[in-house]
């Protein structure tokens, strides 16, 4: 294990059993990573990938088949109160009670967290007015708008000081704007030391951290930093569409010695050196809808790892 | 402790601001007592009691409130499961007790304010209650409402949907309340019937409180009958309330 590392995951596997006819569905299997404290990591797949089934795991609220996590030193599964003491969780649905205000939910959580009343007044004022919430205070929850909402699961979350948030997909369901303003909020905590873990299936949310986690069938095939992934992928990636890729695709390579590859019918190719688009345009222009150069993106990165688009045809749960 | 409290408090606090759950849970147990009371008074004379049908109905309809109090505060469990707050509640650092003391504290408060309100009615089936009965009855409604909480609980934390729930209240809860002597009295009842309802538990907590009604506080002690399902109440409720707890040991995850 990393020196470094304030959270420690070794050797994580855990299966769901199957029910009836539905055969069992290894969500973890074996994954190894280390998070150091203060950094912001995202866990990167579609759903199905094992990234919830981790942070389930990670916030004590489910027991892994196998593996250890040490979380500060203390190991998760022999004392998981310890950890819950030092975790803040933003799941997917919300954990706010509709039927009380923002302040009520607030106190609760305070409580729960066994907080005094006078550290919660402070802290809670202090969260409620940098995060914008101050004038609704006194409101209940149910009238508040999603992203609205949202930054009172995040102001709760933050009450109690803990050493890592953990935030599930937080901006499922939010327009683009609340999406935008929510990782603001979250951007300004980077500065205070807190430990970031998010899941997401959002490329712009996960270029924004500092590492990247991809995940695929309950594996974790890589964590870098996101420029770091990118290059690892070539210099630039280009992108054709055309009526018949899989010829392209085979002529391409033998002639001007491209090598790419097919996903949902449009060619990609990461270009390692100075590649002249001269002789590309020259020999198949007439066969080309449309070409794009471009840095390598984290989709581009996705690709690589999995074979798969992260983007396609995945809808947030 | 203090998650108990906060957990009960929000319980409470969910009830009161439902104005529709309020206003059904108190005027249910009236309407059901004023209409069946009513309906079966001329026809139907409980056997062996000299009471009219109204008043033997009036501490069945007690039971059932607690019955029914304890089934709709538990079935919020379900939806705070599916809605996302059990999950919140289940990462805090909280220890499982807690988490069930509060649900079955909360629930059984509010079947407290229910009964609370529906005693007040008393005289109108000729029952007189003094003080100190009103006291020993309160009291019985704590144990038998945690008794009831605890089983709601159980099922409860056991089910994803309200619906799984509703079927088992259909075919579970409601003919224990049934067949507990509330409805008509054990006597009555032909032989099968009688000793289906002498292993339903709920009987001893309707002879506790039936008896409670008419015999004086200080001698209730001295009543081999009452003391017998006091004990036997008591064991369901401390029974309902351990495998309520070891329900949530038992599936921890959301």
């Amino acid at each position: 294990m990393d020196p470094q590392a304030f959270i420690g995951i070794s050797r994580l596997s855990h299966t769901y059993p199957g029910k009836g006819k539905s055969p069992d569905r290894a969500a973890l299997v074996d994954v190894d990573l280390n998070i150091r404290a203060g950094e912001m990591l995202a866990l990167l797949g579609p759903n199905g990938s094992g990234k919830s089934t981790l942070l389930r795991v990670l916030t004590t609220a489910l027991k892994p088949d196998a593996g250890q996590i040490l979380f500060g030193g203390i190991d998760l599964a022999v004392d998981p109160r310890a950890v819950r003491r030092q975790l803040g969780v933003v799941f997917q649905k919300p954990a706010l009670d509709r039927k009380m205000s923002v302040v009520e939910n607030m106190r609760a959580a305070g409580q729960l967290y066994g907080m005094r009343a006078n550290a919660i007044e402070t802290r809670m004022r202090e969260l409620l007015a940098d995060l914008g919430l101050a004038d609704r205070a006194g409101e209940k929850v149910e009238f508040l708008s999603g992203g609205l909402a949202r930054r009172v699961e995040l102001a709760k979350a933050l009450l109690p000081q803990p050493s890592v948030l953990v935030l599930d997909e937080p901006t499922t369901g939010l327009d683009p704007i609340s999406r935008q303003e929510f990782w603001q909020q979250v951007a300004t905590l980077r500065g205070e030391g807190t430990t970031v873990i998010v899941t997401t299936h959002l490329l712009d949310e996960a270029e924004v951290c500092d590492r990247v986690a991809i995940m695929h069938q309950g594996k974790l095939l890589a964590c870098a930093p996101p420029q770091e992934l990118q290059r690892a992928i070539g210099k630039q990636m280009l992108t054709l569409e055309c009526d018949e890729p899989v010829s392209l695709l085979n002529e391409l390579e033998s002639e001007l010695g491209l090598k790419g590859h097919l996903v949902e019918q449009s060619l990609r190719f990461p270009l390692e050196e100075a590649f002249s688009i001269d002789r590309l345009l020259e020999r198949f222009s007439s066969r080309i809808r449309r070409l794009s150069l471009a840095h390598p993106s984290l989709d581009d990165v996705f690709v690589k790892f999995t074979g798969e688009r992260l983007a396609a045809g995945q809808e947030a749960s | 402790m203090t998650a108990a409290w906060v957990l009960a408090r929000r319980e409470l606090v969910r009830f009161l601001r439902q104005p529709t759950r309020l206003f059904g849970s108190l005027a249910q147990p009236l309407m059901f007592w004023l209409f069946m009371g009513s309906g079966f008074a001329d026809s139907f004379a409980p056997a062996g009691q000299s009471k009219d049908y109204g008043e033997f109905f009036y501490p069945g309809i007690v039971l059932m409130l607690l019955l029914f109090a304890a089934i709709f505060s538990t079935i919020t469990l379900i939806e705070d499961r599916t809605a996302g707050f059990l999950q919140g509640v289940l990462v805090a650092p909280v220890s499982r007790l807690s988490i069930v003391l509060g649900k079955i504290a909360g629930g059984t408060a509010i079947a407290l304010i229910q009964a609370g309100i529906f005693l007040l009615f008393a005289p109108l089936a000729g029952i007189s209650i003094g003080l100190s009965n009103f006291v020993v009855i309160i009291a019985l409604c704590i144990i038998i409402g945690l008794g009831f909480t605890g089983l709601g609980f159980i099922v409860a934390w056991a089910m994803d949907t309200t619906a799984g729930y509703h079927a088992i209240m259909s075919v579970v809860f409601i003919p224990m309340w049934l067949l507990s002597g509330a409805l008509f009295p054990i006597e009555g009842a032909a032989t099968w019937l009688e000793w289906v309802m002498r292993f339903n538990p709920v009987t001893y907590s309707m002879i506790a409180l039936r008896t409670a009604f008419y015999t004086a506080p200080s001698a209730l002690m001295a009543n081999a009958e009452f003391v017998l399902a006091l004990s036997l109440t008591v064991g369901w409720t401390v029974l309902t309330v351990t495998l309520s707890l070891l329900m949530v040991r038992w599936r921890s995850d959301v």
